[in-house]
């Protein structure tokens, strides 16, 4: 793979080193009706190479906050987030050569259809025409997309859209992968493939950060959780340490027992 | 090629594509102004045909007033004017009305009694009064309703009228004293026109054709500027462009250069539709003689300034539509912004206005006037070169100011977390909003 700066080729993923890490990361919103609010307060996250970490919170916990700082969508107040080991505010164009992102505001063009969608933004990340093309065809086999590989974005299902936005962020063979709500909306065959696609990220050496509602998800998919809520993280670990620092079983019991601890803090 | 701008036209080249397929695009840009401009002036033909025909075949009623001493040339008139037969287009309102001799001030009282006529529930069209003041040669006036089209229509042709009865009276008289008009000849005179019908031509062009330009410019780069900025933001495609490894500004000048291509575009369909059906429909009347084919060597030197028009028309329209949310606010902005040109286009029908520095520098209408400078025509010696090159550069310096703004807030978004109104995304753009947050390119 190219890049599109010479000067700034592309990181590789050593195994165990940190791929995504976050120190006091804040941020702050204007609005107009609550006046200030904190959306990150001190947020500490340390994701590595190899390993999926999963983020658990509520609504409006700060997890799309988090994500979209670190794929550079929007700029923290204070703190420092690194990507694959560049400063997210100081050299967001390695940022984002190194990251594959997606959420629900990353739309496909409705007027390109999967191959010209794939060919624009692999040109854009500077891949060669023919690893290019190589690399289209290997996703278009991947992801099942050959049927319709010609069709317009706008005329595909959320399902087929979901396949194409995925190929999108690993054309470039990210080392960092960032999903916010991957599965939302998703039938259950969709699902089902998405998590797959996320598992099989792991073999390659590279890091998945994402985030659910889905406990279920969470539990087979995760090697490591954090679950945050007020913009802070209140644990992290594997399964096992976190069943073992809350004495609950299931995911959702060790959700409950953090937020319920925070919630006494934040009362007192 | 620098990367910054290879990246740029990447982007553009992908807007263009994406623009291209939109139908409402290709309605605005292509369809209507080939389509657009012939069917308008063919209507606008086949109307002026219809109400020509409608006045000239229009039966018209005329009352006279006429002032006893006057009563003698009245009658003459009225049989000259062939009130008194079928042979006139007027039908008699009314028996002559008559004015008092004892009237101090004639015209006054004939305008008196004429308003009152006119007043009435079934009114004449037109009056003619035929007096005689204090025993001179009787005068006439016509006395007309110039709020009703059938009282001016009625005007224009007693007026005609009694031209033709004007004409053979001085004949008559001339002939009564033994001569002629020929032994007139040292009063006789006809003007006479120096210049060519197409300088003419060129002339009236060069008048008009600014305004069309600048009309045609923000015509073209409306719907494109929407759609690539709040069009891209509704339909949630904003953040994946974002996410390219590219500066946001790279970002903001492929979507110029993509609104830019695609307004130059329809700035020439509709010049050429509008030029191809205007040709057209002055060949059907004649046009005076007149010869509207402009100088192609002036088409050569205006088109660059009209490029760069069509860039800062493409910026100004683009910045401004990124302010908007959704596609209806983008079009409701732009809606209102479109009056910001059209108004000072209207400078190059100003007489007198030329290209000193000052003006070349105000937007629009240093680039109307420029336009009209050189379409005008005329030795290349004679173009102020060093106003026009003033135009271009400011046009260009306005641009610049406008992607750097589309950028700024591009980049305040990225501190505010983005803002869900016109309002909000001004006071971010500005600086109003934001929490000191460190930028992202």
């Amino acid at each position: 793979m190219t890049s599109i700066d010479p000067q700034r080729p592309a990181a590789e993923p050593v195994k165990g080193e940190s791929a995504v890490r976050t120190e006091a990361l804040t941020k702050l919103y204007a609005d107009a009706k609550r006046g200030e609010v904190r959306a990150l307060d001190g947020l500490d996250l340390d994701c590595k190479y190899g390993e999926i970490y999963g983020l658990l919170g509520p609504n409006g916990a700060g997890k799309s906050t988090t994500l979209r700082i670190l794929a550079t969508m929007l700029a923290p107040t204070s703190g420092r987030a690194t990507v694959a080991g560049y400063d997210v505010a100081s050299d967001s164009l390695a940022v984002r050569r190194n990251v594959g992102f997606l959420s629900a505001s990353t739309g496909l063009y409705p007027r390109l259809d999967v191959r010209e969608t794939l060919e624009y933004f692999g040109r854009m990340h500077g891949l060669e025409e023919r690893a290019l093309a190589d690399r289209i065809d290997e996703l278009i086999e991947a992801f099942r997309m050959d049927s319709y590989v010609t069709r317009r974005c706008e005329h595909m299902s959320s399902g087929q859209k979901q396949r194409v936005s995925i190929a999108r962020a690993v054309l470039h063979d990210p080392t960092v992968l960032i999903l916010d709500e991957p599965t939302t909306g998703l039938d259950i065959l969709s699902t089902s493939d998405m998590i797959d696609f996320i598992a099989s990220r792991k073999d390659s050496g590279r890091c998945v950060l994402f985030s659910t509602h889905v406990l279920s998800e969470a539990e087979r998919l995760c090697d490591r959780i954090g679950i945050i809520h007020h913009g802070r993280l209140l644990g992290s670990g594997t399964l096992p340490e976190l069943r073992e620092r809350t004495g609950a079983e299931y995911l959702d019991g060790i959700f409950r027992a953090f937020v319920e601890v925070d919630e006494r803090a934040h009362i007192a | 090629m620098p990367p910054l701008l290879r990246a740029a036209l990447r982007i553009a080249a992908k807007d263009l594509r994406s623009c291209l397929r939109d139908r409402q695009t290709i309605i605005y840009a292509v369809v209507l102004p080939l389509a657009m401009y012939p069917v308008m002036f063919w209507i606008m033909l086949q109307a002026q045909i219809l109400i020509e025909g409608k006045r000239s075949a229009q039966t018209l009623s005329i009352a006279v007033l006429v002032e006893q001493s006057a009563a003698e040339r009245a009658a003459e008139l009225t049989s000259d004017l062939g009130l008194d037969t079928d042979a006139t287009s007027f039908e008699a309102w009314a028996p002559l009305e008559v004015l008092g001799t004892s009237e101090p001030d004639l015209a006054a009282a004939a305008r008196e009694r004429a308003r009152t006529l006119l007043e009435l529930d079934s009114p004449p069209d037109v009056i003619l009064a035929v007096y005689s003041p204090a025993g001179e040669q009787p005068t006439l006036a016509i006395l007309y309703d110039g709020a009703r089209a059938r009282s001016t229509n009625a005007r224009e042709r007693l007026e005609q009228k009694l031209a033709e009865l004007a004409e053979v009276a001085r004949d008559d008289a001339l002939e009564s004293v033994g001569t002629d008009r020929n032994e007139l000849a040292g009063l006789e005179f006809r003007p006479v026109n120096l210049a060519t019908g197409k300088e003419v031509g060129a002339f009236i062009a060069s008048m008009l054709l600014p305004m069309m330009i600048v009309v045609m410019a923000v015509m073209g780069a409306f719907y494109p500027a929407v759609d690539l900025t709040a069009g891209e933001r509704e339909r949630g495609t904003e953040e994946t462009t974002l996410l390219l490894p590219v500066p946001r500004t790279a970002v903001q000048l492929g979507k110029l250069l993509a609104v830019t291509a695609i307004g130059g575009l329809a700035s020439s369909m509709n010049l050429l539709g509008m030029g191809v059906a205007a040709g057209h429909l002055l060949g059907m009347t004649g046009a005076g003689g007149l010869d509207f084919q402009l100088d192609p060597l002036a088409l050569l030197l205006v088109a660059p300034l009209v490029l760069i028009f069509v860039l800062f028309t493409s910026a100004i329209l683009t910045a401004i539509a990124s302010f908007a949310e959704t596609f209806k606010q983008g079009q409701s902005l732009l809606g209102s912004a479109q009056l910001l040109f059209i108004f000072p286009a209207m400078a190059s029908s100003l007489p007198g206005l030329t290209l000193t520095p000052g003006i070349a520098a105000i937007p629009v209408v240093g680039a109307a006037v420029g336009f009209r400078t050189i379409l005008r025509g005329g030795p290349l010696g004679e173009l102020p070169w060093g106003g026009l090159a003033l135009c271009a550069l400011a046009m260009v310096a306005y641009a610049t100011l406008a992607v750097l703004v589309s950028v700024r807030l591009l980049n305040q978004e990225l501190r505010t977390g983005g803002s869900t109104s016109v309002v909000a995304r001004l006071r971010a753009a500005v600086g109003l909003t934001g929490g000191g947050s460190r930028q992202i390119q």
